[in-house]
């Protein structure tokens, strides 16, 4: 069986440095892996790959099995990324455009989505206790709100993969347990894969298989 | 469906993308306006001319024998619908005052039959009858203020009394009436112009002498006739100097008369025809050309037929090279939308810089990115465009009545001898300025547009922390 994510030899250098060299990881279908390190190691950078939103010098990146072309177009990726990524950031990045509903049905509508969608969105909105606020302004929204909005939207479709980039590291401690747990277990629940960046290890310490990126490679802690 | 609806979010919330909207409909308000007006003018002075000169004239300078044959043969054409004999000669008009001095005053005298010039949409009862003055819109001449066409003012009272003693004098019974003063004289209708730039020294009932000069220094001939109305067709330039006559009267004037052709018979100077409107006038002028019953019945005479527009066509031609030069101006001030609106576009890319990074995150293909901004600012130039339609058209219809409310005049009666600014509508000019910024929408925002599909979402993240 194929993982979901693999990354082999994967390098990436900026003029005048090379902050991944020769990272490879392997990410199997359900299963959540951490990924630690100090700032300025590569971390986002790694998850940017990850996520075909970067294109790294040298390495291969394979989704489900399937390798994505090194010189793949940017309407390429952006495809394979509706199909099978979710993102959660630190930063949130919702649209301030849009109410909290609007945001959680933005990947529906970028990509065709059906009313089973829709009802997923309310269904998910539900879960996370901002059922109420469906139509609130996101500018209104708590942290932890804005957080748990931003979850809802990357598992609107159900992706098979997750990429959370540090997603409570803008949190208080009790917030991030709760928008943490929620994630594993929404993500559980759909059998998706989470790459989870980090730099706390507690946080790190949730997934089942921990490692670290350092000097641009990755180790396995466990 | 997403590019349709964030493009019409971003055009409802952003205020930037009003102001492009705004720019749209300011450039197509002002176009249509003047434009509008422009072709008002061009409409209003085409129908004046055409009125007043019949669709194709067949004129000759020897003369053309005034029978009925020659009539036959033109209206036998299935595009000619009537015919009308005519005599119009430039001549000098002697009038006597209360005092007895006399006034020569130029005029272009026409002799025409009554029936066949209305036939042919001359004379008609729109013109007649309007009163001499600078206010256009006055109510025209009563009845009791003039004569009725050619018939005087005196004859006109006479009449009645004569079909009186008629009737008497059938039954045996002899009527006594009141003896008559003179002759009657045939009546001359002039211009309301002509009539008014004489001040007093022209009347309704005054007694004109025309007189027309030949080569030799003597004259040609002569007619004395009494005003017995008033003309007025909207061309200021005929209305100066026109003096129509009964047909009799001007073939006296130009010795074409019956007294001195009496072999040949009476001859007018042409005929004017009406056409139907459908008909091609090249080719109604081609067909009556090679008509062998009509050049047969003009033998001997140098007969040409002439277009309207070829005898009083420049007035036209002029308002119309001025009109497309206001056009080629006006699509010029839409073209210069195009900063305007590129402007407002690369602003709200700028401003949706990080909403951009993050649809093409979440996997929004870069043309999707690049088609939302098109979209928006195709919609704004012709929401824009769709206003200004609006507005013009709003404005054109309060030109005149908010003139006569405030008093202010656009077009002084005076200068431009009509009582209202001529207004045309016409939805072809809007809607050819709302394709043409469709096409600017299209073009303005490519760049920013382009630039939106290029953005990196990483740098955007990254920005946005």
């Amino acid at each position: 069986m194929s993982a979901r994510l693999s990354l082999l030899g994967i390098t990436r250098s900026f003029p005048g440095t090379t902050v991944l060299d020769g990272c490879d990881l392997e990410l199997q279908i359900g299963e959540v892996v951490s990924v630690r390190g100090a700032s300025g190691t590569g971390k986002s950078t790694l998850l940017n790959i990850a996520g075909l939103l970067d294109t790294p010098n040298a390495g291969s990146i394979a989704i489900d099995g399937t390798v994505v072309p090194s010189k793949a177009s940017a309407g390429l990726r952006a495809g394979l990324r509706a199909k099978h990524i979710g993102f959660v950031f630190q930063g949130f990045h919702l649209l301030p455009e849009f109410n909290v509903l609007e945001n959680v049905l933005l990947p529906v509508r970028a990509n065709g989505g059906n009313e089973a969608d829709r009802q997923r969105a309310d269904a998910l909105l539900d879960r996370v206790g901002l059922n109420q606020r469906r139509k609130a302004a996101v500018q209104t929204l708590s942290g932890g709100e804005a957080q748990r909005v931003a979850l809802c939207r990357a598992l609107v479709r159900k992706p098979p993969l997750i990429l959370a980039d540090e997603p409570t590291g803008n949190l208080d401690p009790h917030t991030a347990d709760e928008v943490l747990q929620l994630l594993l277990e929404l993500a559980r629940e759909d059998g998706s894969s989470v790459l989870l960046v980090t730099h706390d290890p507690r946080i790190a310490a949730s997934a089942d298989r921990r490692s670290e990126l350092r000097d641009g490679r990755l180790h396995d802690l466990d | 469906m997403l590019v349709p609806y964030f493009a019409l979010r971003y055009l409802r919330r952003r205020r930037m993308a009003w102001l492009a909207l705004a720019a749209v409909a300011l450039t197509v308000w002002v176009s249509v306006l003047v434009l509008g007006v422009m072709e008002g003018w061009v409409s209003f002075t085409r129908v004046q001319v055409r009125a007043s000169e019949s669709d194709i004239s067949l004129r000759s300078s020897e003369g053309i024998l005034a029978s009925r044959a020659v009539d036959t043969i033109l209206t036998k054409h299935p595009s000619v619908v009537a015919a009308a004999p005519f005599i119009a000669t430039p001549a000098p008009m002697v009038s006597e005052d209360r005092s007895g001095s006399k006034r020569m005053i130029p005029i272009h005298a026409q002799g025409v039959d009554w029936q066949a010039d209305r036939a042919i949409n001359r004379l008609n009862d729109a013109w007649l009858h309007p009163r001499p003055g600078l206010e256009l819109s006055a109510p025209p001449l009563e009845a009791d203020e003039r004569g009725t066409g050619f018939i005087t003012q005196d004859c006109r009272a006479w009449l009645p009394l004569a079909g009186l003693e008629t009737l008497g004098g059938l039954a045996g019974l002899p009527v006594p009436l009141p003896p008559r003063a003179s002759r009657f004289r045939a009546g001359l209708i002039v211009g309301r112009e002509l009539m008014y730039e004489q001040g007093g020294r022209l009347r309704m009932g005054s007694p004109v002498a025309i007189t027309l000069p030949d080569q030799k220094g003597g004259r040609l001939g002569s007619v004395r006739l009494e005003i017995s109305d008033t003309v007025g067709t909207g061309v200021l330039e005929i209305d100066r100097y026109a003096a129509i006559m009964p047909l009799a009267s001007a073939q006296r004037l130009t010795d074409q008369d019956d007294r001195r052709h009496r072999n040949g018979g009476p001859k007018v100077d042409g005929y004017r025809m009406r056409v139907s409107p459908d008909a091609d006038l090249e080719q109604v002028r081609s067909e009556l050309l090679s008509d062998s019953d009509l050049v047969s019945a003009v033998q001997g005479s140098r007969a040409r037929i002439d277009l309207w527009h070829e005898i009083r066509g420049n007035a036209v031609r002029l308002l119309e090279i001025n009109l497309r030069t206001l056009r080629i101006v006006m699509i010029v001030l839409q073209a210069l939308c195009i900063f305007t609106v590129a402007a407002v576009f690369s602003t709200l890319v700028a401003e949706k810089r990080h909403d951009i990074g993050v649809l093409i995150g979440i996997g929004v293909h870069p043309w999707r990115v690049i088609a939302i901004f098109l979209l928006a600012s195709t919609l704004a130039c012709v929401g824009g465009g769709l206003l200004g339609w609006g507005a013009g058209w709003g404005a054109l219809a309060l030109i005149n009545p908010l003139s006569e409310w405030t008093g202010w005049t656009l077009f002084p009666q005076q200068v431009f001898y009509t009582s209202e600014a001529p207004i045309h509508f016409d939805w072809r000019t809007p809607a050819s300025f709302i394709a043409l910024q469709a096409g600017i929408g299209l073009v303005s925002a490519l760049i920013p547009a382009i630039r939106a599909g290029l953005i990196n979402p990483v740098d955007t993240i990254r920005e946005a922390g």
